[in-house]
């Protein structure tokens, strides 16, 4: 069978990132370093849903961070479209778990913040934000409050002002980690939609193995201190995904075994 | 507590006060004339009124009291947004801040005199001098109160320094500054009686160098309730400003 390679959208090539402990922290002399990010390589291909996994402290987040701009490796490079990360581009836009929405302003007024820092003009900006408000379900809820929504749907409006100056690359880190099972649940079914309808690149940062295994393209497992790469797992099961399928299970085994250690041989066994 | 409770007790406070004044006064501790007792200074209030005294003095003092302190406002929350969010300028600035701040503002009055002459500038300058230092660092304070992940996604999406100011910082900075400008309120109407002690020939500060010189303590006393009073009102006013502010800017959030 003919395989079409896909174009690399994000390459990371040996990144590390040190800290230095500041003074204080116990247990810990000031100035020593410790290493969040070992020698990560990763190429991130264009239209991809990947997923980093891996348990508090595995430097997943840092990784992210340092994708979207927001922090410099100590070492190593990240390219995206062939040209180097250094600071964030709206163009690659973040989403984080605590929303980090405007509390002054409107659920509209969020949504068309990235379009006002871009200079678009009023009705156009308008325009755009109430389809995005129709795109994640929050149709009719412009002129609340954020602090009116449930944490569902501020996440929502989170989406929502992302995608308005459709970007590229969705950043998100984390994004569902402060809502109930359920809600959950849903977002991440939500997510998919509309990841299927508007094809952005995603990296997605997470801890929870089902999340990665029911999002995740490819789901890329890390060990913690120092933060490096276990394993990459892709993910063959189709969309949407039977979270109670037989693929569905299979694939979540395959997690497990690649997050716990010792039982390097079943995986290979697996894989 | 219910709202027809927390008046009844507000009440019952005042009028502990006034019995104990009364009491005190009645006792003769001091020598009659030097306290005069609450109904005393009902009636030096009345005459007041009646010589058409007291709403000039009020309107006079209300005057400067609010041009010094909007001058303090719009001079020193751009000045405090701007220091607290460059640390260059807050390296350069703050020493001098705080320098100057422990100064009182009456120790400017001579200088004040000097410089504005006769007339309303001194008073407005005294508690303009009142309320900057506190509306400054307050908005400086307030800059840093902002939560850093909003300046994340303001600069995230691309904003400029000026958009990022203006968009971002100020509003999230405003309920952190809005309870920094209703104290600045406060001190700076402290302040008024000094203000007017000097320069200006109205006013209710001048009510009690006037009432003192007068040999009048029931006028002196008369004027000290009026700024008691009025000092209560502006709270009050600011407080339901800045509740109603607050609801705007979201600080109500969950």
């Amino acid at each position: 069978m003919l395989e079409i390679k896909p174009r690399v959208k994000i390459k990371v090539s040996s990144v590390s990132k040190q800290w230095s402990v500041a003074a204080g922290k116990q247990g810990l002399h000031e100035g020593q370093r410790f290493a969040a990010l070992e020698d990560v390589s990763l190429e991130v291909y264009e239209g991809e849903f990947l997923c980093l996994l891996g348990p508090s402290g595995c430097g997943k987040t840092t990784l992210l961070n340092i994708l979207a701009g927001f922090e410099r490796p100590t070492s190593g490079s990240v390219l995206i479209d062939g040209a180097p990360v250094e600071k964030p581009h709206p163009r690659r836009i973040t989403i984080f778990q605590e929303y980090a929405l405007l509390p002054w302003r409107t659920v509209l007024g969020n949504v068309e913040f990235g379009l006002e820092m871009a200079r678009v003009p009023k009705q156009q900006r308008r325009r755009k934000a109430k389809e995005l408000l129709d795109l994640v379900g929050l149709t009719g809820a412009e002129g609340k409050m954020t602090w009116e929504l449930s944490g569902g749907m501020r996440q929502r409006v989170a989406v929502a002002r992302s995608l308005a100056v459709d970007p590229d690359v969705l950043f998100m880190d984390e994004p569902f980690g402060a809502l109930d099972a359920l809600t959950r649940i849903r977002m991440e079914e939500e997510l998919v939609r509309i990841w299927l309808q508007k094809k952005k690149t995603i990296v997605f940062v997470t801890h929870d193995i089902d999340e990665a295994v029911y999002l995740a393209d490819r789901i890329v497992v890390f060990t913690a201190l120092p933060g490096r790469i276990r394993e990459i797992i892709p993910a063959s099961a189709g969309r949407p995904r039977d979270r109670t399928g037989f693929d569905f299970v299979r694939l979540r085994e395959k997690v497990f075994a690649a997050l716990s250690l010792g039982h390097k041989e079943a995986v290979e066994y697996y894989l | 507590m219910r709202r027809t409770e927390r008046l009844f007790l507000s009440m019952a406070g005042f009028l502990t006060l006034l019995t104990v004044w009364h009491l005190i006064s009645r006792a003769g501790i001091f020598p009659p004339g030097l306290l005069p007792s609450p109904l005393t200074v009902a009636a030096a209030v009345r005459e007041l009124w009646v010589r058409g005294v007291l709403l000039m003095s009020i309107a006079d003092s209300l005057y400067r009291f609010t041009a010094g302190y909007a001058l303090a406002v719009f001079l020193g929350v751009p000045f405090g947004l701007l220091t607290g969010w460059s640390r260059r300028l807050e390296a350069f600035v703050e020493p001098l801040l705080q320098t100057l701040r422990p100064i009182s503002p009456i120790a400017w009055l001579p200088l004040a005199v000097l410089w504005f002459g006769i007339g309303n500038r001194p008073t407005i300058f005294i508690i303009f001098l009142a309320a900057f230092f506190p509306v400054t660092l307050s908005a400086i304070a307030a800059v840093k109160s902002v939560d850093p992940l909003l300046l994340r996604v303001a600069q995230n999406f691309g904003a400029t320094p000026g958009q990022m100011l203006s968009k971002v910082v100020a509003p999230a900075a405003f309920p952190y500054l809005a309870s920094g400008l209703h104290m600045a309120l406060g001190t700076a109407w402290v302040f008024l009686v000094a203000g007017e002690m000097v320069g200006v020939r109205s006013g209710l500060g001048f009510l009690i160098i006037d009432g003192r010189n007068q040999v009048r303590y029931d006028l002196v006393m008369a004027a000290m309730v009026i700024i008691g009073l009025l000092g209560l009102s502006i709270d009050r006013l600011m407080r339901a400003v800045e509740l109603l502010a607050l609801g705007r800017f979201g600080a109500r959030r969950s």
